[in-house]
């Protein structure tokens, strides 16, 4: 009994203290019980309805019934997990952030990545909670015949990927900093998205259990690795930049966002280019090209908008030596760091993709890879050349107007200048419409290649002298902030006092 | 232990919400941190509680720096935020337990130390109540009691007082004392000027992010040196009318009214001035009931030395 008591003692203090709290929060309040005993209600009424109203089911021959019981079961529940379970984290978390609840968590020793850890774990309790009530009834199904036993357990699986996706979504919207018109607009588009997302999973169920060859089809399990892969990714990324934003500004806020981009980019390309040779086919390598030169464009105004000196706090933890101080350049928060290693991770990917393409050029599919490239990279020699002049307009000539912070919005009035403004002047100078009136005036769009190919070589060009220009005449900044990046200088840690509150505090970050 | 705070300065643009600030306390000592609106107060406690990052400067505390090992300071720091907990659907007694578990306290010890914090604040009674229940008296002992939890040296109250009633605020007063006497620092800002000169051992008073005083409370009324002047309260037991007479004949004594049941003289001169004064009048057959200085009048000097701009 003691050795059980110790075990549970233990496992008590290992428990992240953000679920202990949320759960305790989840059993005293109402809503959870609500949803759960109404969710439960209804999945009785449905089944109780089908097996009295339909006579067929049950019967020899027909196939149907379980299938079509498992659909509107799912549907439910996927409804509960989708809709419920995020709103309900997202709505926590928000009105917490709103408060200085975060702040008293800052004073303690607890993490930030325990926080989201705990808010996305305690969801995901929840979670299994509606899950463990719901499978009695879809495993029923099974035995009114037409689905199987794996279908039904990969099926909720894929559910339970999705949802899991959908919890760190809501958690990554509420922690997005915002006033409460844009909290309400955030909530709107995470309702959006997660309608969209629920429509699109039954869609799919649908077509699986009714329309397609099933989980025993060839092509089923490689989609479904590929959706996995993808989905746990996006999963990780919504994670830490979550915890990038709830982090306190003066601390290391980009290091997390940027290994895990860094990770990502090499086990997903990998894996890309792995598949790209088994099936001999460029496509998994134009997806990571596509997909790499995105998150680069979306990093890049991120980038620009971070801070331009290092504070203390962060200068504490500068490496001494010098290669890992160089390294720790690139990843460590700061906005000169933040663009090498955007330019470093898209030309990468750039080199890569067209070595690989000259490398195996007898794929089918050779000219799709090169129209990729064509595209992809000067649209982020178009959005790096955008966001260089927008930082350097704020700091040569409105550093008063605009904080290093709101960068991106000075970037994307540029864009948006460099979009209408010289179209206006077209259409008023050569009185032709978009599709007529010269390149020449278009040529500023940030999507200027993709109006057809002639612009495209034109806006290679453009982008490319553009990005140069830029590119030296902001190199002084950059190896300026390159040589202020040191550690501060060393001074002996104090005695610690010979009577510490917490002498060995456990760690709550487990 | 000791707080120090050095060359503080916390700038957001071009507003200097802390500038250049430098003042220390130890322990034991309830130090006040005055000034109005929008000095920096909360600035400078966020800074202390590891919450925001200087611009320039440092405070340590007992020799950790808050700004280059945040980790350690945070471990001897309990913040009281002037906001109050808004948590659902939750205990007092589990908010405590969470906030201990938070500080990486474990069992048992946990269970014991959230106990005699709740024994301490006298929140027993209502271990068991939801948060948002309670009443903002309560959750301020509430808010006490989460800052304690893990046994801080120092404690950062950031108006505790505000919006108390009487009862709960002289409950609050004596709670703090019992406090300073287990020997923690404590840096309290508050707008009740009165409350603070009762329990403060010394005070800094800000305005625009400038330390216009800093000092033990004595100082801070006389600017900081050995005071010249000083205003003596005397009571006769009998007419205060021929006191006053008597004492405007007196050297050193500039002026003497009469307030109240009792005469105020303007005294020019140290403290044995004010014993050969008390000596004289006994000699001269005045029976004196009392015989006292006046205590610094914190909010009288508050507004006299800051001007109320806010930046």
């Amino acid at each position: 009994m003691s050795a059980l008591t110790n075990i549970f003692s233990v496992v008590d203090d290992r428990m992240n203290p953000i679920v202990v709290k949320e759960l305790r929060q989840a059993v005293a309040g109402k809503f959870v019980a609500s949803v759960l005993m109404l969710f439960l209600a209804v999945q009785l009424a449905t089944l109780g309805l089908f097996l009295m109203l339909d006579d067929s089911a049950g019967a020899a021959g027909n196939f149907e019934a379980g299938r079509t019981v498992f659909m509107v079961l799912s549907a439910i529940l996927l409804g509960t997990c989708l809709l419920f379970v995020p709103a309900y984290a997202a709505i926590r978390l928000a009105a917490e952030r709103s408060g200085t609840q975060v702040d008293l968590l800052y004073v303690t020793t607890i993490r930030p990545r325990s926080i989201i850890w705990g808010k996305f774990a305690s969801a995901m309790m929840v979670t299994v909670l509606i899950y463990s009530a719901c499978l009695p009834f879809l495993s029923l199904t099974y035995l009114l015949r037409g689905i199987d036993l794996p279908t039904i357990f990969t099926l909720l699986g894929i559910d339970f990927l999705i949802v899991s996706a959908s919890n760190m979504f809501a958690i990554f919207l509420a922690c997005i900093p915002a006033n409460r018109v844009l909290k309400s607009m955030l909530a709107l588009v995470g309702l959006g998205t997660l309608i969209t997302v629920f429509s699109m999973t039954i869609g799919m169920t649908s077509s699986l259990i009714f329309y397609s060859g099933g989980i025993g089809a060839s092509d089923f399990w490689q989609g479904m690795a590929v959706f996995t892969v993808l989905t746990i990714a996006l999963t990780g990324l919504m994670y830490v930049i979550s915890v990038a934003m709830v982090s306190p500004p003066s601390s290391n806020r980009a290091l997390i966002v940027r290994v895990y981009l860094t990770a990502a980019w090499l086990v997903i390309g990998g894996y890309m280019f792995i598949w790209s040779r088994i099936i001999t086919d460029h496509a998994p390598v134009i997806a990571w090209v596509i997909l790499t030169v995105c998150i680069g464009c979306v990093a890049i105004l991120a980038s620009v908008s971070e801070r331009d000196a290092w504070g203390a706090r962060l200068r504490g933890m500068i490496p001494r030596n010098f290669l890992l101080r160089r390294l720790a350049f690139v990843f460590y928060s700061g906005a000169a760091g933040g663009v090498a290693w955007i330019v470093i991770l898209v030309a990468a990917t750039g080199t890569l993709a067209w070595w690989w393409g000259t490398t195996f050029s007898s794929y089918s599919n050779h000219h799709d890879l090169n129209e990729c490239l064509d595209l992809c990279i000067p649209m982020a020699l178009y959005f790096f050349a955008y966001a260089m002049t927008a930082m350097m307009l704020r700091r040569r000539l409105m550093r008063r107007l605009i904080t290093p912070n709101n960068t991106y919005a000075l970037t994307l009035i540029l864009m948006a200048i460099g979009t209408i403004l010289p179209l206006t002047i077209g259409w008023i100078v050569s009185g032709k419409t978009f599709y007529r009136m010269p390149s020449e005036y278009y040529l500023t769009m940030p999507f200027v290649m993709f109006v057809n190919d002639h612009v495209r070589q034109t806006a290679w060009w453009f982008g490319s002298v553009w990005a140069g220009g830029i590119l030296v005449m902001s190199l002084p900044w950059f190896f300026a902030r390159a040589r202020q990046f040191q550690p501060l200088p060393s001074t002996p840690a104090p005695v610690e006092p010979s009577e510490p509150a917490n002498p060995e505090p456990d760690s709550p970050d487990a | 232990m000791k707080v120090e705070v050095n060359n503080l300065k916390r700038h957001f643009g071009t507003t200097r919400a802390v500038d250049d600030i430098t003042f220390s306390f130890e322990s034991g000592q309830i130090f006040g941190f005055v000034g109005p609106n929008g000095a920096g107060k909360t600035t400078t406690m966020r800074i202390l509680a590891t919450l925001d990052e200087p611009t320039a400067g440092d405070a340590t505390i007992n020799g950790h720096s808050v700004v280059e090992r945040p980790e350690h300071a945070r471990r001897m720091i309990g913040y009281m935020p002037d906001n109050l907990p808004v948590h659902r659907d939750i205990s007092v007694h589990e908010y405590l337990d969470f906030f201990a578990r938070a500080y990486g306290i474990g069992s048992p010890k946990r269970q014991q130390v959230v106990e005699s914090v709740e024994e301490f604040t006298n929140l027993m009674g209502i271990r068991e109540k939801m948060l948002n229940a309670l009443s903002k008296g309560m959750k301020q002992r509430v808010s006490l009691a989460r800052a304690l939890v893990h046994d801080p040296p120092l404690l950062i109250m950031d108006e505790p007082a505000a919006g108390l009633d009487p009862r709960a605020r002289v409950e609050l007063r004596e709670l703090l004392k019992v406090l300073a006497q287990q020997g923690k620092a404590i840096l309290i800002s508050s707008h009740i000027l009165t409350e603070l000169a009762e329990i403060c051992d010394g005070a800094v008073i800000i305005e625009k992010g400038r330390i216009l005083r800093a000092g033990t409370m004595h100082n801070i009324s006389h600017g900081g040196d050995a005071p010249t002047h000083r205003t003596m309260i005397i009571r006769n037991y009998g007419s205060n009318e021929e006191l006053c007479k008597a004492l405007l004949e007196m050297p050193h004594v500039e002026a003497a009214r009469l307030v109240g049941p009792s005469v105020e003289a303007d005294v020019a001169g140290d403290e044995e001035t004010c014993c050969d004064l008390l000596a004289e009048l006994l000699r001269r057959n005045f029976r004196i009931a009392e015989f006292h200085q006046r205590k610094a009048d914190l909010e009288e000097l508050f507004m006299t030395i800051t001007s109320g701009e806010v930046q």
